[in-house]
């Protein structure tokens, strides 16, 4: 058997057939981890879309709200339940210039204030930076504005609900 | 037992008469046959990995497209504006409810004053500001017309289906293949009893099921009421059930009449330019 013309040994022998079957494992292997990789963030960010419109229905409630306490008391009861980073502001409408989440998360730019206080509320350790992938949704509702000069307007104010890992 | 093995020991001739170098022909073959299977696995793998959730991000978009118009809806029909025209919510000493103010001016001559129209269409366009630069946006109070049926003392140009329409659109021209350009525009509407858009199912025929994806909430159901003078002095109130709508699409032209006339023509909508 040793002595016959082509044989190279055990190994040598099935060596060409040793290429494709690496190949083969090479492809399967970044495919696994690709696929896998896709639906790990898919499912993130679909997790992430409800937490965002789950945020936004416990804010809102009927679409009215009365008084900026109502707002915090809502805000406070958001952290039991999300376990990712947010900031929610309340905007005014329309809105005075191009929105910008960065200086909306970072500096609280065009957050609507009344009595003093800024309607925000957030659960955030670190500034975002350009890095951070966030996703940010809009939402209009009806503000009972008490510090107008009439004493009473119901406004129209945007709830910004903006989310990151 | 393997390809290999298989051949091995079923087809023993081939052994013989290829010897060693058909061992390897064999175990080649097999490794080719496993990279087919792979490759065929990972198309698949990636054709699920590339397909994956965008049902379920269409489902969550329209959910939000949806859940927009509604708190727009609402939000509009809520909302406070400034007794005397021009002022500022902030500064103005009197406010009063929009839809009241509505509510009000219908019940003299069935429409709304020039006036109110143009409050209406600056709380319409205030709330819709965050989505104007990618959405076209409709918005109408419309009482079915069977309500006026029996209603013979209403004045027969009083009794419109459509008490208010606003359309957020652009009169687009084509650019280039896939290119519009056009200056977007707010028009009021006045579709005209005798022409060709008498109710609301009118409208869905000829603009909502054509302009594609559409976001539509509940529509918000308004009593309106008008005084009949039953003699000096003496008067009746009678309600009319109107429905508030607001839709909204991804901007793009509007769809063609049937006659191929324009939607915004005075056959149909009978749109003109909001000052």
């Amino acid at each position: 058997m040793k002595s016959r013309k082509g044989f190279i040994g055990p190994i040598g022998d099935d060596l060409p057939s040793l290429i494709p079957i690496l190949f083969a494992l090479v492809i399967f292997f970044a495919t696994f981890t690709t696929t896998f990789q896709r639906l790990d963030s898919g499912q993130r960010e679909f997790s992430n879309a409800i937490s965002l419109l789950e945020i936004s229905d416990r804010l809102r409630g009927d679409r009215y709200m009365d008084t900026p306490d109502e707002f915090f008391e809502l805000c406070g009861g958001i952290s039991e339940v999300i376990s990712v980073y947010y900031k929610v502001g309340a905007v005014k409408l329309p809105l005075e210039q191009t929105f910008d989440v960065m200086e909306f998360v970072n500096e609280d730019e065009g957050i609507f204030e009344i009595d003093g206080e800024l309607l925000e509320c957030s659960n955030m350790e670190r500034e975002i930076s350009h890095d951070t992938e966030v996703m940010v949704k809009k939402f209009p509702f009806a503000f009972q504005d008490s510090s107008v000069r009439s004493g009473f307007a119901i406004r129209p104010l945007l709830l910004v609900v903006v989310l990151w890992d | 037992m393997g390809l290999k093995a298989f051949r091995r020991t079923a087809v023993p001739e081939f052994r013989h008469s290829g010897g060693m170098n058909c061992r390897g022909q064999a175990a080649i073959t097999d490794a080719l046959f496993l990279l087919l299977i792979v490759a065929g696995l990972s198309a698949f793998m990636f054709s699920i990995s590339g397909t994956f959730g965008i049902n379920v991000n269409k489902n969550l978009e329209s959910l939000y497209g949806a859940d927009y118009a509604a708190s727009a809806l609402q939000t509009i029909l809520y909302s406070s504006v400034p007794r005397v025209p021009g002022e500022n919510i902030e500064d103005t000493s009197e406010v009063d409810y929009l839809l009241a103010m509505i509510k009000e001016d219908y019940a003299s001559d069935s429409a709304l004053s020039g006036g109110l129209q143009d409050r209406l269409r600056d709380s319409v366009g205030t709330v819709m500001d965050p989505l104007k630069q990618a959405y076209d946006y409709f918005f109408y109070i419309y009482i079915p017309p069977q309500q006026f049926d029996n209603e013979d003392w209403i004045p027969a140009d009083e009794k419109n289906a459509f008490v208010f329409v606003l359309l957020y659109t652009a009169e687009y021209t084509q650019t280039g293949e896939h290119e519009f350009s056009g200056e977007r525009k707010t028009y009021y509407c006045f579709p005209k009893q005798s022409g060709e858009i008498k109710t609301d199912n009118d409208l869905d025929r000829l603009l909502f099921l054509k302009v594609g994806e559409i976001n539509k909430p509940p529509s918000v159901l308004v009593n309106f009421r008008k005084l009949k003078e039953e003699g000096p002095e003496e008067f009746t109130q009678h309600n009319f059930q109107a429905y508030v709508d607001l839709l909204f699409w991804p901007a793009k032209p509007l769809p063609q009449a049937p006659d191929g006339s324009k939607l915004t023509s005075e056959e149909y909508l009978n749109c003109s330019a909001a000052p």
